[in-house]
C-alpha cells in the first residue's frame, strides 16, 4: 500500500501549502500600501473561489460547464435581493442564496448531465445566456442593466471597512480552499479523476458516475454563488455584467495560466489575471496584444499552467527519489506489455 | 533637563513646521480617463480621448493652470465593467485623481458610478446612454444625452410629421433593450402606434425572420436600436427585402463602424444627433480633428471629449477648487469640483443646437431634455453625415 501511494496522481500528503496560502492571505493587508491593493487582493480570492469550483468540475471531473458565471451572478443578485426585497439579515441572506444556487444547480444538472463534452458546454452556456437575458430584461425585478445595490456589511451598527471585508472574503476563500483540497485528496477526488479519465471504466469500478457528477456540479455552483456573494459585499453592486462573456473568459484564462486539475492553479491563475492588466496599463494600445501573447505563451510552453509546472516537478522529483516506486512502475509496464 | 526639554520642544516645532509644509504641498492636477479604447465601443473612447487632448495639450503648453500641467492617466476598460471598477478605484485611491472622465458603454459607466459614490470622487460620464446613471446623482455628471432624450426627440419629430405607425427592431444588449423601451414610452403618449417590436441577438448573422415580421406589420417608419455591426446587418436586410420606409437609428447610425459596414444600404438612415453640422464652430473643430487624427465624420464622441476638456479647464481654474488644490486637500478639492461643475456647467459646448447649453445644475447633471438634437442622415455610401430633411419621413 505504501508503495502504491508513490505512483498515484500527484497528490500532496500535507496541508502545509494550504496553511501557507491562508497565512499569506491573512498577512497581506499588513503588507499592502493602499485600499486599492486590498481591493485587488479581494478580487484575487473571489476569482479563486469561483475557479476552484470550475477546477473541481472540469479539471478533476472532466465536466465542462460554461454556465458558472450564471451561478456567480445569481449568488450576487440573491444576496442583495434577499436583503433589500425581503429584509433578510446578511447571514440569513447568505444561507438563502446558497440554498437557491444549490437547488438551481441540481435542477439544471439533472437533465444536463446526460450530455457530455461540448454538448454539455453548449447547454450550460445556454443557461448562462438565459440568466443574463433575464437579468438584463426583467428590469422591474433585477434593475436591468443598472443592476441593484447590495447593502454594505455592518458589525455592531458600524459599516465594515475594506480591510474587514477582505478578511470576510479571506475566510470564505480559506474554507473553499480547504474543501477543494479535501475533495481532491480524498476517495471522492480519486472517483472524480476516474470519471474524468474514462466514465465507462469508472462505472465498471463501481463508481456511481451520475451521482458524483451531479454532486460536483452542485458544489461548483454553490462555490460560484459564494464568489458572487463575496463580489456583492466587495463592490456593493451587482449588474448583468457578472454573467457576461468576459467573466467566462477570465475563468478560462485563470485555469489555463494557473493550471487545470492542479491543487493551487485557481489561486495562482487568479493572481495573474487580476494583477496583469494593472501592470500592462503602461503599454497603452499594446496592452491587449501583450496580454494575448502572454496567454499564448502559457498555452504553448506551460499547458499545465504555473501550478502544474511546480506540482508535476515536485511529483517527478519524489518519484526519482523513490527506487521502490520506480521498480513498481517498471513492473507495471512489463505486465502491461 | 530644562535644556533637554527646550531641545525637544524645538525639535517638535521643527517637525510640526515640516509637517505643515508637507501638508500644504499643492495637489498634482491628475485626471483619469477610463474608457473603452479596445472592443466594441473603442471608437467612442478613442475619439473622445483625442478631443480631450486637443483641448488640454495647448493649455499645458501655455503653462498649465497656475503653473501646473494637467496630467491625464489613461486606462482602457475594454467594455469590462469589473475592470473599469478596478481602474476607477485605482484612480481614486492610488493615482489620487481629482476626477474621472469616461464611461461610454452604460455597463462600464454604471460600475464607475459605484466607484465614484464609494470614493466620493467626481465622475464625468461621456457617451453612456442609460437614463439611470444620473438619477439622484451626487458625484456623477453626463455629457452624452440619455437614450430617453433621443427618444423624446424622435417622438417629437415623428408626431410633427403626422406619423402614426412605427415598427421597432432592437438588439438584445442593454442599449437595444432600454432604447426600445424608452422609444415606446415616448411614442405611445403621442398617439403613435407601435406596429411591432422585434428583438434579435447582437451576434445573429441572419435577422431576416425579424425583418419579415417588421415588414408584415406595415409601419410608416422603422426605428432601429443596434450596435454598429449588427446595425449594418439589419439595414442591409431591410433594404434587400425591399422595405423602403425611412429608417431612424439613434446614435449608432453616426458611428464610423456602422457606416462603413452598411455602405450604400446606410444611405438615408436618419439619426437624432447631439452634434449640429450647421454650426460653424462644430465644423471648425472637426476640421482640426481631421488634421490631427485623420478624417472623421461628425459624431458625438469627439464633441463630448472636447466639451469635457473645456469644462475641466474652467473648473480647475475656479478659485474654490484652486484653494483646496493649493492646500493639498484631496477630498476638499474633489468636493469643490463637484460644486464647481454644477455652478459652471451651464455652458455652450459643441453639442446641442446653437445657444442651447448643458444643464449641470443640481437635480439634472446633463444635457437638457429639449433643443439638444438635430436630425442628420448618412450619405455618400457611409462616408458623410449631412443635415436631414425630416419632412421626408412623411413621404
Amino acid at each position: 500500500m505504501a508503495h502504491s501511494r508513490h505512483i498515484e496522481a500527484p497528490r500532496a500528503p500535507t496541508l502545509l501549502p494550504v496553511a501557507v496560502f491562508i497565512a499569506l492571505g491573512a498577512l497581506l493587508p499588513l503588507l499592502l500600501s493602499s485600499g486599492f491593493h486590498v481591493r485587488l487582493a479581494m478580487l484575487i480570492w473571489i476569482y479563486a473561489i469561483l475557479c476552484m469550483g470550475f477546477n473541481l468540475l472540469y479539471g478533476f471531473t472532466g465536466q465542462i460547464s460554461l454556465g458558472l458565471p450564471a451561478f456567480y451572478a445569481i449568488g450576487a443578485y440573491g444576496f442583495g435581493m434577499l436583503q433589500t426585497m425581503l429584509g433578510f439579515p446578511p447571514l440569513l441572506a447568505f444561507a438563502g442564496t446558497l440554498a437557491i444556487v444549490a437547488l438551481l444547480s441540481l435542477l439544471i444538472g439533472l437533465p444536463l448531465l446526460r450530455l457530455r463534452t461540448h454538448y454539455l458546454a453548449m447547454a450550460t452556456l445556454a443557461f448562462m445566456l438565459i440568466q443574463n437575458g433575464v437579468a438584463n430584461r426583467w428590469i422591474g425585478f433585477t434593475g436591468g442593466q443598472s443592476g441593484i445595490a447590495v447593502p454594505p456589511l455592518e458589525w455592531a451598527g458600524e459599516t465594515l471597512g475594506r480591510t474587514e471585508i477582505y478578511y470576510v472574503v479571506l475566510v470564505m476563500a480559506s474554507l473553499t480552499l480547504l474543501l477543494h483540497d479535501f475533495l481532491i485528496r480524498s476517495h471522492i477526488g480519486r472517483a472524480m479523476q476516474a470519471i474524468r479519465d474514462d466514465e465507462t471504466a469508472a462505472q465498471a469500478l463501481g463508481i456511481r458516475v451520475t451521482r458524483y457528477k451531479l454532486r460536483i456540479l452542485v458544489v461548483s455552483g454553490v462555490l460560484a454563488g459564494v464568489a458572487g456573494v463575496c463580489f456583492g459585499i466587495t463592490s456593493l453592486r451587482v449588474d448583468p455584467s457578472l454573467s457576461e462573456f468576459h467573466v467566462l473568459v477570465s475563468v478560462l484564462t485563470i485555469v489555463v495560466m494557473g493550471g487545470l486539475g492542479t491543487r493551487f492553479g485557481p489561486i495562482v491563475g487568479s493572481v495573474i489575471v487580476v494583477l496583469l492588466p494593472q501592470f500592462l496599463t503602461s503599454f497603452g494600445a499594446f496592452e491587449t496584444v501583450i496580454y494575448g501573447v502572454f496567454i499564448l505563451v502559457f498555452l504553448l510552453f506551460m499547458p499545465h499552467g504555473l501550478s502544474g509546472l511546480f506540482e508535476r516537478r515536485r511529483w517527478s522529483l519524489r518519484r526519482r527519489s523513490s527506487p521502490q516506486a520506480d521498480a513498481q512502475a517498471r513492473e507495471m509496464r512489463r505486465s502491461a506489455e | 533637563m530644562p535644556k533637554m526639554k527646550r531641545s525637544a520642544a524645538g525639535l517638535a516645532a521643527i517637525l510640526a513646521m515640516t509637517a505643515g509644509v508637507a501638508a500644504a504641498e499643492p495637489l498634482d492636477l491628475v485626471v483619469c480617463a477610463v474608457d473603452d479604447r479596445s472592443g466594441s465601443a473603442a471608437d467612442t473612447g478613442i475619439e473622445s480621448l483625442n478631443a480631450l487632448h486637443m483641448v488640454l495639450d495647448p493649455v499645458n503648453a501655455a503653462g498649465g493652470i497656475n503653473g501646473q500641467d494637467i496630467r491625464i492617466v489613461e486606462y482602457d476598460s475594454k467594455t469590462d465593467p469589473q475592470l473599469a471598477a478596478n481602474f476607477g478605484t485605482r484612480c481614486a485611491e492610488d493615482d489620487n485623481a481629482l476626477l474621472i472622465i469616461g464611461g461610454s458603454p452604460s455597463a462600464v459607466a454604471n460600475s464607475l458610478v459605484t466607484v465614484a459614490n464609494q470614493n466620493k470622487i467626481p465622475l464625468w460620464i461621456l457617451a453612456a446612454a442609460s437614463p439611470e446613471l444620473t438619477d439622484d446623482a451626487q458625484y456623477q455628471f453626463r455629457f452624452g444625452p440619455k437614450v430617453t432624450q433621443d427618444s423624446i426627440a424622435v417622438a417629437d419629430a415623428l408626431a410633427a410629421q403626422g406619423i402614426k405607425k412605427v415598427g421597432i427592431i432592437n438588439n438584445s444588449v442593454p442599449f437595444g433593450i432600454s432604447g426600445a423601451a424608452s422609444a415606446i414610452e415616448a411614442l405611445e403618449p403621442k398617439g403613435i402606434e407601435i406596429t411591432t417590436q422585434q428583438t434579435y441577438d447582437v451576434a445573429a448573422t441572419d435577422v431576416s425572420p425579424q425583418i419579415i415580421n417588421l415588414m408584415q406589420s406595415e409601419p410608416e417608419v422603422v426605428l432601429v436600436y443596434p450596435y454598429p455591426a449588427d446595425g449594418a446587418r439589419v439595414i442591409r436586410t431591410i433594404r434587400q427585402m425591399g422595405m423602403t420606409q425611412p429608417v431612424i437609428m439613434p446614435r449608432v447610425g453616426a458611428m464610423k463602424a456602422f457606416r462603413e459596414l452598411a455602405a450604400d444600404a446606410g444611405n438615408g438612415v436618419m439619426i437624432p444627433s447631439s452634434v449640429d453640422p450647421s454650426r460653424e464652430d462644430v465644423e471648425k473643430f472637426f476640421d482640426e480633428y481631421a488634421e490631427k487624427f485623420g478624417e472623421l465624420a461628425l459624431s458625438p464622441s469627439p464633441a463630448q471629449g472636447h466639451d469635457a476638456g473645456m469644462l475641466l479647464t474652467q473648473v480647475l481654474k475656479d478659485a474654490a477648487v484652486q484653494e483646496k488644490i493649493q492646500a493639498g486637500d484631496l477630498q476638499g478639492a474633489r468636493d469643490a469640483i463637484v460644486e464647481a461643475t454644477g455652478r459652471l456647467g451651464n455652458f455652450n459646448g459643441l453639442q446641442g443646437q446653437k445657444d442651447v447649453a448643458y444643464n449641470f445644475a443640481a437635480g439634472h447633471h446633463g444635457p437638457p431634455d429639449t433643443g439638444f438634437f438635430v436630425f442628420i442622415e448618412v450619405a455618400g455610401n457611409g462616408k458623410e453625415l449631412v443635415g436631414a430633411d425630416i419632412s421626408k419621413l412623411a413621404k
